[in-house]
């Protein structure tokens, strides 16, 4: 594991970042959709992938995006939870997830030493902040098309019809879309006030270690917090999703280098817990 | 899944990942369950969903202090299953979907993530 700088901070790790980003999102693997139909659909619950072009294939970056997208369809015990979300899996989960995707950036950047920047939220909250210039991640609304970043292509998305309900689709390699602040359950990043809040719980988790955890005094334990359910939701890392908007909304979230960028903040913040 | 049965498929050569998916046993409630001066209640709680006269086949569960939850939206518990709605139904496509690569039949929704079947009992 590279050492994790602020993406603010460490220009060589940004460009190094989006450059990598984008080489994966362009690395075809030769698994079509169709592919992961077959083996997904006897795993997954309510598995429902559709597409165009069933020979359509995948990008490793894709890959990555449907790990995150069954690990959130397989449902565990407690509510609102599934494998990698509402639970103490959270944490780790994601931190396994960051550091599989930092092996195979130092894989295409050829730099063993890469470390997956973060993204300190908390201090850097402007919706204008230089953060979304196109020469870094790129513009906060809109399709992001300008700069290196607007090479990155999406191909799984996660959409909502009202017959089907929830379901994937394997598209036409489209660019990143983001919607920041347009929300108004997430009209502004996390505070540090909020973050030392966090940091003030004294336990991991707490019962019933879900979304819904409670305890004495308010405290609901580090996970829940910083996974953004209380004290009242989208908090934290939930937020910055919901901020964020766009492809950082639905399972398909992976889509956006912003959420590693999130998680790998997320992340820090429980290291310093 | 209690810790018992875990331990014994974990156990066991054979184990299949899907074996431990279903641990939630209803498919479209949610049970709130406590006990309360010596008495235990449980309150269950069934959504249904129309969206322009169409039933919407995906589930909302309620966590025990009244937030509305919702697994395609992951980030999201709302005080009310109408700002969950709205917020599903800003997310919505009016274009028409791709055919499925296996079509599922019935009303092209697979088995639920929350259970086996549309209208079986809700529990936990």
């Amino acid at each position: 594991m590279g050492t994790r700088r602020d993406v603010q901070r460490a220009a060589d790790d940004r460009t190094g970042y989006v450059q990598g980003c984008v080489l994966l999102s362009q690395e075809l693997t030769g698994v079509t959709a169709r592919q992961a139909d077959t083996v997904l659909r006897p795993v997954v619950p309510g598995w429902q992938l559709r597409t165009d072009d069933p020979e359509r294939e995948l990008s490793t970056w894709d890959l990555f995006v449907l790990w995150h997208y069954v690990a959130m369809n397989l449902p565990t015990a407690g509510r609102g939870a599934n494998r990698a979300h509402g639970g103490p899996i959270f944490l780790p989960w994601h931190r396994l997830f960051l550091l599989r995707l930092e092996q195979e950036l130092q894989r295409v950047l050829d730099r063993a030493d890469f470390g997956l920047p973060y993204w300190d939220w908390a201090r850097d909250r402007a919706v204008g902040s230089t953060l979304w210039q196109p020469g870094r991640l790129g513009r906060n609304q809109g399709p992001v098309t300008a700069g290196a970043i607007g090479a990155l292509r999406v191909r799984v998305t996660q959409r909502f019809q009202p017959t089907i309900g929830g379901y994937l689709e394997v598209h036409a390699p489209r660019p990143i879309e983001r919607a920041a602040g347009a929300d108004p359950d997430a009209a502004a990043l996390p505070t540090k006030r909020e973050v030392a809040a966090c940091l003030d719980e004294t336990d991991y988790d707490r019962q019933p270690f879900d979304i819904d955890a409670t305890g004495p005094s308010g405290m609901v334990g580090l996970r829940n917090r910083l996974e953004g359910w209380r004290p009242v939701g989208p908090a934290l890392h939930n937020r910055v999703h919901v901020w964020v908007g766009g492809d950082m909304g639905p399972g398909t979230s992976p889509n956006d280098p912003v959420f590693y960028l999130n998680h790998a903040n997320v992340d820090r913040i429980w290291r310093r817990g | 899944m209690q810790r018992d049965r875990l331990a014994i498929n974990l156990g066991r050569a054979d184990y299949d990942v899907t074996e431990g998916v279903a641990v939630h046993t209803g498919a479209d409630g949610s049970v709130r369950r406590f006990t309360h001066h010596g008495r235990t209640v449980e309150i269950e709680t069934h959504y249904r969903i129309t969206i322009d006269g169409v039933e919407f086949p995906d589930h909302l569960h309620v966590a025990d202090n009244g937030m509305v939850h919702y697994h395609g939206l992951p980030q999201y518990s709302t005080p009310s299953a109408v700002d969950l709605v709205r917020r599903i139904v800003d997310r919505m496509d009016d274009a028409v979907p791709p055919p499925p690569i296996t079509p599922t039949g019935g009303d092209g929704h697979g088995v639920h993530p929350q259970g086996p079947g549309r209208r079986g009992r809700a529990g936990r």
